[in-house]
């Protein structure tokens, strides 16, 4: 029983952990560009499998440097968001919500294809960098796991420190809040948007570099994850990455209690309690009330 | 300009009608698919053209009209069309009214996103109460007759649907055109006054999307009459996705601009879906559409048409 | 200005307050309304109008203070109640139906006041009375009827707004600054184009404005404001004369068509 509970509660932060990364991500982006990102799982998905390449390509010569894989992954998908924000998003930025989100979700379905004209439409996965597992109270818990969970601890605290004590972070929080206001001031919000989105999506790209050894990829697997993340942001309440780190460790409890005692309609039970969330709290959790 | 619209609509329909004579069976079947996913078009542009809001989950509806058909003939033998049809609108309809609830209190984007997650919610809970569903691999259907009489494939069906097709086109451009249609266009153009007139705009965005809903139930129906098969995949986003861009492909600011984007996307699918990348061509010609043509393709012809008469004029 | 005729009241407020965080934007307001009456309410940028009709539409709630219309305490009711008794706000930006056009736009609105908007077949024959009075309200406000909204040259706009509300056969009318946004020469076509409609009709009205000429010339009492609270409220001659609003209103005297240099977004 208590090695049950003991499960239960690593599994939720684990899955808490990720769900924050990505949802992060998605946040950031709403909050400085305005716009709902559906192309994070794109980012997602090329993280996953640059990941899984470059991790072949490296493995034999250098198997020291597997950890530099996500990160490599992470940069990469992070220029590619920037060609995509500069190149198509841009333009969008004055048009309906609706048809900006319609734009970022055509290109998830882009870059499914080219994922599968470049890697083949199969399953790719890998053997976790670290392959040793943990005993905490009478149960065994991958070691992966917790380094994921570490990470995603690493990146909340970063972004806390990046909003609350640099200048960027400060200039990222006042384009935020006014972007007009912040472009009178003399600040470039081009760069500020741009760079933005590639921060964003890098982070969902490190996601997916990270995940590989968990669930590993398929064609489609970021629309799942993205799906999950879409839930966090919206009960949560948009822009608020706060918001996310709390309702991403409700979501992730909610999900590893629901997959333990009624697994075929865990998803079900999260989508109802976001709807119910939602009814109560039109914003969610932590969001300003619409204008 | 109206004599324009008179014309173009009187030849399409003469050409609808008398198609069977030299289309091939293969241009027939999509011909006969195209015109249930324009009912299904025009059902979403009651939400989109009208209403004000995108849905991306009305793949559930087509799904809960499958089903309904394919379960109420694997579990009470049920094949005729009198039934079965009434049976997919009512409880489309009725799925509608309970996602509804929960979807049209909400603005524009929240409105988007739970709609996607009702639509997923479905789709795995299709997928994955396999006893009853037969599951990811769905459950096939054949056989169904109208008032007794056995449809025979091909040219019977088509004209089948082609007159449900007429009776839809007509039902929902009354509804458009009533005070009802007027009422939801002013809901989508400004909810705050509506406010002060004193109407409480969630409730005309419900049953707009209850309408929606049934209709598209209907072509659910139809549908899996066509494929002979219902499987979870309706329920998904993608096929959710591809009604939208059908309707925008066509345009959302027209009322028949669906209908000709479901039938141009039917055709343009069945070319390109046999290539590996259709998912990319789908991607492609969203954000192309978006970006350059908001109007979709009749909204771009009705723009030139209108350009050509004031020239000549 | 004729003579008032001696009507029952139908709105009264006491002690009416409503604050934005430290400031209070009304201020205790008492005031009164009688049936057929038209009060203005004008005072200096920030002094609380545009917040007090809002407050008595609904749009925004009441913090203390209380509202009875007709007998009925409204304090607590949310503005789809109110409208639907008849208190109808008309907006100073105009908040139209941009895509359709303004004989849709009226016939909506009649639709609603007749309680016929769930109704799914198309009308023109059923109920013809609704096409034929809305194309009379059009001409009365001399706004096309078949041009777009979003089309319409910025006078037409207000005016269509003011018809719309009109069109409900209100009993309480609220016009938030009827002539805003519109050029100096046209203020006078659209206040002449709207307060005869009114006064023809005999409707209650409460209109918020800053050009004291106009205020002077059409209204039954006035009300002056400053800072939340109710200054002076009186016929025009007795408030015109009054020094403390003189005072206010510096630069008003009702001798020189004088008007703020832009009107008050209002709060």
């Amino acid at each position: 029983m208590f090695e049950l509970i003991i499960n239960i509660i690593l599994n939720s932060i684990f899955y808490a952990g990720i769900l924050f990364i990505i949802s992060a991500g998605l946040q950031i982006i709403y909050g400085v560009l305005g716009i709902i990102n559906f192309a994070h799982a794109g980012a997602y998905m090329l993280g996953l499998y640059m990941t899984f390449s470059i991790m072949n390509r490296i493995i034999t010569a250098h198997p020291m440097l597997l950890w530099t894989a996500p990160i490599i992954a992470a940069v990469v998908v992070g220029l590619f968001g920037l060609i995509f924000e500069r190149v198509i998003l841009r333009f969008m930025y004055h048009r309906d919500p609706i048809f900006q989100i319609l734009v970022t979700f055509g290109m998830v379905y882009i870059v499914d294809d080219v994922v599968r004209y470049t890697w083949g439409g199969y399953p790719v996965g890998a053997p976790p960098m670290i392959s040793s597992v943990l005993e905490i109270g009478g149960t065994v818990y991958p070691v992966y796991n917790l380094l994921i969970i570490g990470v995603a601890f690493v990146v909340s605290f970063s972004l806390w420190l990046l909003f609350q004590k640099t200048d960027i972070g400060r200039l990222i929080r006042a384009t935020s809040h006014d972007e007009e206001m912040t472009e009178a001031l003399g600040i470039n919000v081009t760069w500020v948007k741009a760079g933005t989105f590639l921060f964003g999506s890098a982070i969902a790209g490190l996601a997916g570099g990270l995940m590989l050894s968990v669930t590993g990829g398929w064609p489609g697997v970021g629309l799942e994850y993205l799906i999950m993340a879409f839930v966090v942001i919206v009960v949560a309440g948009l822009g608020s990455v706060n918001g996310a780190l709390i309702t991403a460790l409700i979501i992730g409890a909610v999900n590893s209690i629901g997959i333990q005692f009624f697994p075929r309609i865990e998803l079900a039970i999260m989508f109802i309690l976001m709807a119910v969330i939602l009814t109560v709290r039109p914003s969610g959790l932590f969001g300003t009330p619409h204008h | 300009m109206k004599r324009f619209n008179n014309v173009s609509l009187s030849i399409a329909l003469l050409l609808l009608v008398t198609g069977p004579a030299y289309f091939s069976d293969f241009a027939i079947y999509l011909f006969t698919y195209g015109l249930i996913m324009a009912i299904a078009g025009l059902a979403f542009n009651v939400m989109l053209g009208y209403t004000g809001l995108m849905s991306f989950g009305h793949g559930m509806f087509i799904g809960a009209g499958a089903y309904t058909v394919a379960l109420m003939m694997k579990y009470t033998g049920i094949h005729s069309f009198e039934v079965l049809m009434p049976m997919g609108i009512v409880i489309s309809g009725a799925l509608a009214a309970f996602v509804g609830l929960f979807c049209t209190r909400q603005i524009e984007i929240y409105f988007a996103m739970l709609t996607l997650a009702f639509g997923e919610i479905l789709y795995a809970l299709c997928s994955k109460f396999y006893a009853l569903t037969g599951g990811t691999d769905g459950i096939q259907v054949k056989g169904m007759s109208l008032f007794g009489y056995v449809l025979k494939g091909g040219a019977e069906f088509y004209f089948f649907v082609l007159g449900l097709f007429v009776v839809c086109t007509l039902a929902m451009w009354m509804i458009c055109k009533s005070p009802f249609g007027t009422a939801i266009q002013a809901a989508r153009d400004n909810p705050t006054r509506l406010g002060y007139l004193g109407l409480v705009v969630m409730k005309y965005r419900l049953i707009a999307f209850i309408i929606s809903g049934a209709f598209t139930g209907l072509a659910g129906v139809l549908l899996v009459s066509l494929t002979g098969h219902a499987s979870p995949e309706l329920f998904q986003v993608l096929t959710s996705i591809s009604i939208v861009l059908m309707v925008i492909l066509g345009g959302h600011t027209s009322f028949l601009g669906p209908v000709v984007g479901a039938i141009v996307f039917v055709f343009l699918q069945s070319w390109l879906q046999p290539l590996f990348f259709w998912q990319f061509f789908l991607g492609v010609a969203i954000i192309l559409l978006v970006m350059f043509l908001p109007g979709g393709v009749l909204g771009g012809i009705m723009t030139w048409v209108r350009k050509a008469v004031a020239k000549l004029s | 200005m004729g003579e008032k005729s001696r009507s029952q009241v139908i709105l009264e407020t006491a002690r009416l307050t409503k604050h934005f965080g430290e400031v209070r934007a009304v201020d205790g307001v008492d005031m009164q309304i009688s049936q057929g009456e038209v009060l203005s309410i004008v005072g200096p940028n920030g002094a609380g109008k545009t917040t007090l009709l809002k407050v008595l539409s609904g749009g925004h709630s009441i913090d203390t203070g209380t509202m009875s219309f007709i007998g009925r305490d409204v304090s607590h009711l949310g503005l789809i109640q109110r409208a639907r008794m008849g208190i109808v706000y008309s907006f100073q930006i105009p908040a139209l139906f941009e895509n359709l056009n303004a004989l849709d736009s009226i016939s909506l609105t009649l639709f609603t006041r007749e309680h016929k908007t769930i109704v799914f077949f198309p009308t023109t024959k059923r109920f013809p009375g609704i096409r034929q009075e809305a194309q009379k309200i059009l001409k009365m406000f001399n706004v096309p009827e078949t041009t777009v909204t979003s089309e319409l040259p910025h006078g037409q706009r207000k005016l269509l707004d003011v018809a719309i509300a009109f069109a409900l056969k209100p009993r309480l009318l609220l016009l938030d600054e009827p002539t805003s946004g519109v050029s100096t020469e046209e203020k006078g076509q659209v206040m002449d184009t709207i307060m005869p409609i009114i006064r023809q009709r005999n409707t209650t009205a409460v209109i918020v404005e800053h050009d004291m000429e106009i205020v002077t010339r059409y209204s039954h009492r006035i009300i002056v404001m400053d800072q939340g609270k109710v200054l002076v409220q009186g016929s025009p001659q007795e408030v015109m004369n009054n020094e403390k609003v003189k005072e206010v209103l510096l630069g008003h005297a009702p001798s020189v068509r004088n008007e703020m240099a832009t009107p008050s977004p209002g709060r």
